[in-house]
């Protein structure tokens, strides 16, 4: 599978997947009541989409540069390997910071359960509009 | 992307405004907080 496309067009996909994913996961919270939310929902509505089109972009470049060597074919499973990978790794890096500072950074199990679940939702909105933005940029060629 | 990544690693452990910006996301992503 080779990259047809530009960094900058991969990058508005995963954006567009960003927002989608934010609002989705702030939904799933609602449901769940893993978390109290403590802020307001305009606040929460505001930083759900930005934290989503961060993490989401991020995952995007990784997936853009790394998506040849990745040992599967098609964007979705290579997606949801490259958004469980970067959760795993900020979740590593947050157990690091828990050893140093236990009370700034204290660890809650739900919340990890509930956030490897959404890093793996993040993986199939991510492959997903990937490849609809392959699809639909081919068909306006054709 | 450089930028951004590094903004994500501010926003998921609130290294301080960010801070209390992200703190309900940083929650429900399951990131250690406080």
């Amino acid at each position: 599978m080779k990259n047809t496309q530009s960094l900058k067009d991969r990058l508005v996909y995963s954006a567009v997947a960003g927002v989608v994913w934010g609002l989705v996961a702030m939904g799933i919270n609602n449901m769940t009541g893993v978390f109290a939310f403590e802020s307001t929902f305009t606040h929460n509505l505001v930083s759900f989409i930005f934290g989503g089109v961060v993490f989401s972009i991020v995952s995007g470049g990784i997936l853009y540069f790394a998506g040849s060597v990745l040992p599967f074919k098609g964007y979705l499973p290579k997606a949801l390997m490259v958004t469980t990978f970067v959760w795993l790794l900020l979740r590593g890096g947050g157990v690091l910071l828990s050893q140093m500072d236990s009370h700034r950074y204290h660890v809650v199990t739900p919340e990890s359960i509930q956030g490897l679940g959404l890093a793996v939702l993040l993986g199939l909105f991510l492959g997903l509009f990937w490849t609809l933005g392959s699809r639909g940029l081919q068909g306006s060629k054709a | 992307l450089l930028v951004i990544a590094f903004s994500m690693v501010v926003i998921a452990y609130g290294m301080e405004g960010v801070h209390d910006m992200f703190h309900d996301f940083r929650h429900v992503i399951g990131m250690p907080c406080h």
